[in-house]
């Protein structure tokens, strides 16, 4: 066992290979305020990937609704069950990760899903309920609350797929850190199953050989968002390269300066010890309480930050640019009234206006003869 | 004189179709030839816990081994409460192998070979047999295959070499070490398996040709005895990979000789 710093607990943990990074690592930021669960992401990723014999169960790409729903079923809450105590003290975990917490025997703590529990992937939509009791009135934050959770592989730093397979058919791209599952090495043991905390390997019985998210490396390489990324109606991802830790983070590269800088983007599930890379800008109507174990202790601060997002100019501007192109761009500059998406040579890919122009039109309009109402 | 040519012939006659008939009944695992000619070991298995992730079961397995007709026959019994034929459902097939050495001087490890010795491996699983979970063709599992490279001749990947094809039941393998299983098909060797529901009792048959044409890393030789080591996997307990139930040493095994 190897020891690797990983910043994301703030401490050094064990891990099955040593430390190394590849050249550039591909990460996300998804804004939970604005996804609308349409679910085009999902069937995006399934026309393009995985609409084979086999794969019909599959959603590399798939959209809970949070609190009650999971794809597959109670993913997370089965395996937070195996991991006592997780607790963070001035932004360090406190507890195991998965591979600390492994048995005897094994590489880390997992468990197998069954076919039914990969059989409800919308689960969730329509319990989020509560009775209404004589006296009630709707306020906000509103109870009951709940909120979308889209989800893709995290192309983890330090995957526990690519730990867990006893043949080495796993692994992590040197250029940009996609993590892919060689179709010409896997076996079908499904120890990747069973040990990826978030279920995104998925066994295919036609082949005998598991498969998961590609991360869109054909397009990536060509300097394309992945087809859920580019297909989002709401606007709420963005993708690029993250640096390997936040000392080394660049304040012109998006990502950086919404995970290390801002702060405003939160690894998923950090105690888990993977370095997962889809950072999520926290629900801004859910109890911290919940959204810490989910998020990891940035949440309040992440939360503040995003309510005052219109007095800081870069974050203002950078928000604009979630699903403003279908090419990565790897930096950006903000003006008072712009912002801009540029490539690592700073040659200009994408540019918006922070606020769209008001035009306030005359409520009676005479070359018309018409008199406006407002309705809303 | 008649009579003497006519009692030679016989029993020329009788000695050849014995030898074809030994053959015949020893390709069927079920045969009873193997209780009634064929001496069988007995050999401990225990659960495998040298490499991560650890699994299997200690049991025993019965090996009873015939040279025939220019070929080598492995039979393999063990118990097995349930049968697991299908790996369409998350549970795994059962299975068999049995591992060869092709240098007998030294001996390679019997942990799946070593780098400098490898190990000719003969794996059989239920799935692999069953005609519902055979190998697929190419096109049925990915019919919307379109090869993006236009240059390309042929498709990126052509045969699932996972599994066996053909209607095999069979994969070979040649291995240096933990993790280094790789496929190395001469396409002649078999495998049938038979379930005995009465006796719960999984009968596992392997044969091959003494000697191939094609390929000359594993020869035997029909005057001598052979070290094997034999593994199995119990679908039903998740077993799959490493975790398997494992002979941890080499076992000797005396083939009968049918002539």
């Amino acid at each position: 066992m190897a020891k690797i710093l990983n910043w994301q607990i703030g401490r050094e943990m064990d891990y099955p290979y040593e430390e190394a990074h590849s050249e550039k690592q591909i990460a996300f930021v998804f804004d939970t305020n604005k996804c609308i669960a349409c679910q085009t992401c999902s069937v995006a990723c399934k026309t393009v990937w995985t609409s084979g014999r086999g794969q019909e169960y599959m959603w590399w790409n798939n959209v809970e609704s949070r609190p009650y729903g999971s794809y597959p079923m109670a993913w997370d809450i089965r395996l937070m069950n195996q991991l006592d105590g997780q607790n963070w003290k001035d932004g360090i975990y406190q507890g195991k990760t998965i591979f600390e917490a492994a048995p005897e025997g094994e590489r880390a703590i997992g468990w197998t899903p069954e076919s039914e529990d990969w059989a409800s992937p919308n689960r969730g939509e329509d319990e989020c309920s509560a009775p209404i009791n004589d006296g009630d009135y709707i306020r906000i934050p509103h109870q009951p609350w709940m909120f979308y959770l889209a989800r893709i592989c995290n192309h983890c730093t330090y995957p526990s797929c690519l730990a867990s397979c006893p043949r080495k058919s796993i692994y992590k791209r040197r250029e940009d850190g996609i993590v892919l599952i060689d179709q010409d090495r896997c076996h079908g043991y499904q120890e990747c199953v069973k040990n990826c905390p978030f279920k995104k390997p998925m066994y295919r019985p036609t082949t005998g050989m598991s498969e998961k998210c590609v991360g869109c490396f054909p397009r990536v390489e060509k300097g394309l968002v992945s087809r859920c990324v580019e297909n989002c109606i709401g606007k709420i991802r963005l993708q690029g390269y993250i640096s390997p830790s936040p000392e080394k983070a660049n304040p012109d590269n998006p990502i950086d300066y919404l995970v290390h800088i801002a702060k405003v983007a939160l690894p998923l599930y950090p105690q888990f010890g993977l370095g997962a890379n889809v950072y999520y800008i926290p629900p801004i109507h859910v109890p911290p309480s919940f959204s810490t174990q989910m998020f990891g202790p940035g949440v309040e601060e992440a939360i503040k930050t995003y309510r005052n997002a219109k007095d800081i100019q870069d974050l203002i501007g950078l928000l604009m640019l979630f699903g403003a192109s279908d090419r990565i761009f790897e930096r950006f500059r903000t003006t008072k009234t712009e912002a801009i998406g540029l490539s690592e040579r700073r040659e200009e890919i994408v540019r918006v206006p922070i606020s769209e122009p008001v035009a306030i039109r005359p409520f009676h309009d005479a070359k018309r003869g018409v008199y406006r109402q407002s309705i809303t | 004189m008649k009579r003497a040519v006519f009692l030679l012939l016989g029993a020329a006659i009788a000695a050849g179709c014995g030898r074809v008939a030994a053959s015949e009944r020893l390709s069927d695992p079920k045969s009873t030839i193997w209780t009634e000619s064929v001496p069988g070991i007995e050999v401990p298995l225990l659960r495998q816990q040298m490499a991560l992730p650890h699994g299997g079961t200690n049991r025993y397995a019965t090996i009873r081994s015939a040279y025939a007709d220019g070929r080598i026959f492995v039979r393999i019994s063990w118990e097995d409460t349930s049968p697991n034929t299908s790996s369409l459902e998350r549970s795994f097939a059962d299975g068999v192998a049995v591992m060869f050495a092709p240098n007998t001087n030294p001996m390679p490890s019997p942990f799946m070979g070593d780098a400098d010795n490898p190990v000719i491996i003969w794996h059989w699983r239920a799935d692999w047999q069953n005609p519902e979970t055979q190998s697929a063709a190419f096109e049925d599992s990915y019919p919307s295959y379109t090869d993006g490279y236009p240059d390309h001749e042929k498709p990126a990947f052509e045969s699932l070499g996972r599994r066996p094809s053909n209607g095999s039941a069979v994969m070979e393998y040649m291995a240096r070490g933990f993790g280094t299983l790789t496929a190395q098909p001469s396409g002649e060797v078999e495998a049938r398996g038979y379930y005995d529901h009465e006796a719960r009792t999984w009968h596992v048959l392997f044969r091959r040709a003494l000697q191939l044409q094609d390929d000359t890393m594993l020869v035997f030789d029909d005057r001598k005895d052979i070290p094997v080591t034999v593994a199995i996997w119990d679908g039903g307990k998740g077993e799959r990979g490493s975790r398997k139930s494992v002979t941890l040493m080499w076992q000797r095994i005396r083939p009968a000789r049918f002539r």
